[in-house]
């Protein structure tokens, strides 16, 4: 068979009409996820209640603060007066952007616990910064931008990473609760066990 | 000694009243002596909602002031339940006419003398809420299947916790499962997830509710009314918590049968939890 460029076999012509047809029931049958109005519902509150928590709750912010100031100040000094951190929401996520101006680095030369001694004793530009990002695209995806690109600062800042990750859920929890009586554990679930009702109907 | 429940939600109309009443006359109906308050200062309902109203002579002012003798004789005893008692609310009066350690107080001496005490709490997060919980030992969250009563719950949780008041549970009111299957509306378990508190129960969307309401008979003597149902088995769980012993119903009318028939269960558009 003799083809001119540009020109389609049966076969390709064939394979394009099945294409055609498959994407025709797909976009019939397919539920995509803006049909989902429930989920949609869901993530939108999600959203918005991160917000909420943190501009009701001050009190969030400022002890989240608090205690990555004293994470970071064991390894580097900070600036303390001009930490900015906020969440910024970007679209379809919330992020919780800080700016953290680092004075100098610490010589790192002692053993940390649990981990084992980190040996990098160079001298570090002073006045650079630390930007940090924790973008939330979803529960898990957490990033975080370095600036700085030595080895044993990479290996400091995987530490910080965790210590973060423990800091700054991604759901903001409410104001830590003081419970006045505890129950015991059973007692506190409702029992969300099906009842009969339906099954008999 | 008894204990003192709020009833509350952030947003209004979303079913605290309706709750109020019916869990009330539920706990009534499994012998415990019960007080509903209705805490909505200058917006006098849950009377009417239990059809009582006709019987008001003293209300919460009148106790709290102690324009009568005590607060027995502000009471109204519902003669269709062994142990059902209203404190109505003033109409007359504003918000700001009872103090939050009066209210303390009223909670205290009511504790003494009843098994559970609710409170019907006004809608808002001003005055009037903070009235309302802050002689609560427990209290129970009305939301509705829709975004801004779960956003409204949320803020309202946070201030009961800011409060240290710790022990809530969520009701889930109005719910339709229909629409839930056919991913129209927020599921329980959606709620639950972004709010994370533990349910007490969920209350089906049902006419009943707005006839019972019209009639002044509560939804709980009502013969197969879904949500009474769940309001008695959210009573139920109140008592004991561990309870799994809940009451079921089963339509026998024509029309429930042939829509069993065609439709199978959805066509109720509910499932009992
Ligand atoms: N489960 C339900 N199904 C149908 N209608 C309901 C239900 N619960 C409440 N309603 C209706 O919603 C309205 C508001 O209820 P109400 O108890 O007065 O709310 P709130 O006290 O929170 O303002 C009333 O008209 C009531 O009949
Ligand atoms: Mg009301």
């Amino acid at each position: 068979m003799d083809i001119k460029p540009g020109e389609q076999t049966d076969q390709e012509d064939n394979n394009n009409m099945i294409d055609d047809i498959v994407e025709f029931f797909t976009r019939i049958f397919k539920k995509t996820e803006s049909d989902d109005v429930g989920l949609q519902a869901k993530e939108r509150l999600k959203l918005v209640l991160i917000s909420d928590r943190a501009t009701v709750s001050p009190h969030i912010m400022q002890s989240l603060k608090e205690e990555l100031i004293e994470v970071i100040s064991r390894y580097m000094t900070i600036d303390t007066d001009s930490i900015q951190m906020n969440l910024e929401r970007k679209g379809k996520a919330v992020a919780l952007a800080a700016n953290i101006p680092v004075v100098s680095m610490k010589r790192s030369n002692k053993k940390k616990k649990g981990g084992n001694g980190v040996s990098g004793e160079k001298k570090i530009r002073d006045n650079s910064e630390v930007k940090e990002k924790k973008e939330t695209p979803d529960i898990s995806g957490d990033v975080i931008e370095k600036s700085k690109d030595q080895e044993n600062e990479k290996e400091e800042l995987a530490q910080q990473n965790s210590s973060l990750k423990k800091t700054t859920p991604t759901r903001l929890k409410r104001k830590p609760a003081r419970r006045r009586r505890t129950r015991p554990a059973a007692g506190r679930r409702p029992s969300r066990k099906r009842s009969r009702l339906r099954d008999d109907l | 000694m008894g204990k003192v429940i709020v009833i509350t939600s952030g947003k209004g109309g979303v079913g605290k009243t309706v709750t109020t009443a019916n869990i009330g006359a539920s706990l009534a109906l499994e012998g415990k002596k019960v007080v509903v308050i209705d805490a909505d200062i200058g917006l006098r309902n849950l009377d009417l909602v239990m059809g009582l109203e006709n019987r008001i002579v003293f209300d919460i002012v009148d106790v709290i002031e102690k324009k009568c003798r005590s607060y027995r004789q502000a009471l109204i005893r519902d003669k269709r339940f062994k142990s059902l008692f209203l404190l109505p609310s003033s109409q007359s009066r504003e918000k700001d006419s009872v103090s939050p350690n009066q209210m303390v107080d009223l909670c205290d001496t009511l504790r003494e003398h009843f098994d559970f005490v609710l409170i019907d709490c006004p809608a808002g997060i001003e005055q009037g809420f903070k009235n309302a919980i802050i002689g609560s030992d427990e209290s129970i969250i009305v939301t509705n299947p829709e975004v801004s009563s779960v956003r409204d719950a949320d803020r309202v949780i946070g201030l009961l916790e800011a409060e240290e008041k710790s022990e809530h549970w969520l009701l889930v009111n109005r719910m339709n499962d229909g629409l839930v299957k056919r991913k129209k509306m927020l599921s329980v378990e959606d709620i639950t997830e972004v709010l994370g508190i533990d349910v007490i129960g969920i209350v089906p969307e049902d006419e009943n509710v707005l006839f019972s309401t019209n009639k002044g008979i509560p939804l709980v003597l009502e013969k197969n009314s879904l949500a009474g149902v769940s309001y008695r088995n959210i009573a139920r769980k109140l008592i004991d918590p561990n309870c799994t012993q809940e009451i079921e119903i089963r339509d026998d009318g024509f029309w429930a049968k042939l829509k069993r028939l065609f439709l199978g269960d959805r066509s109720f558009g509910y499932k009992a939890r």
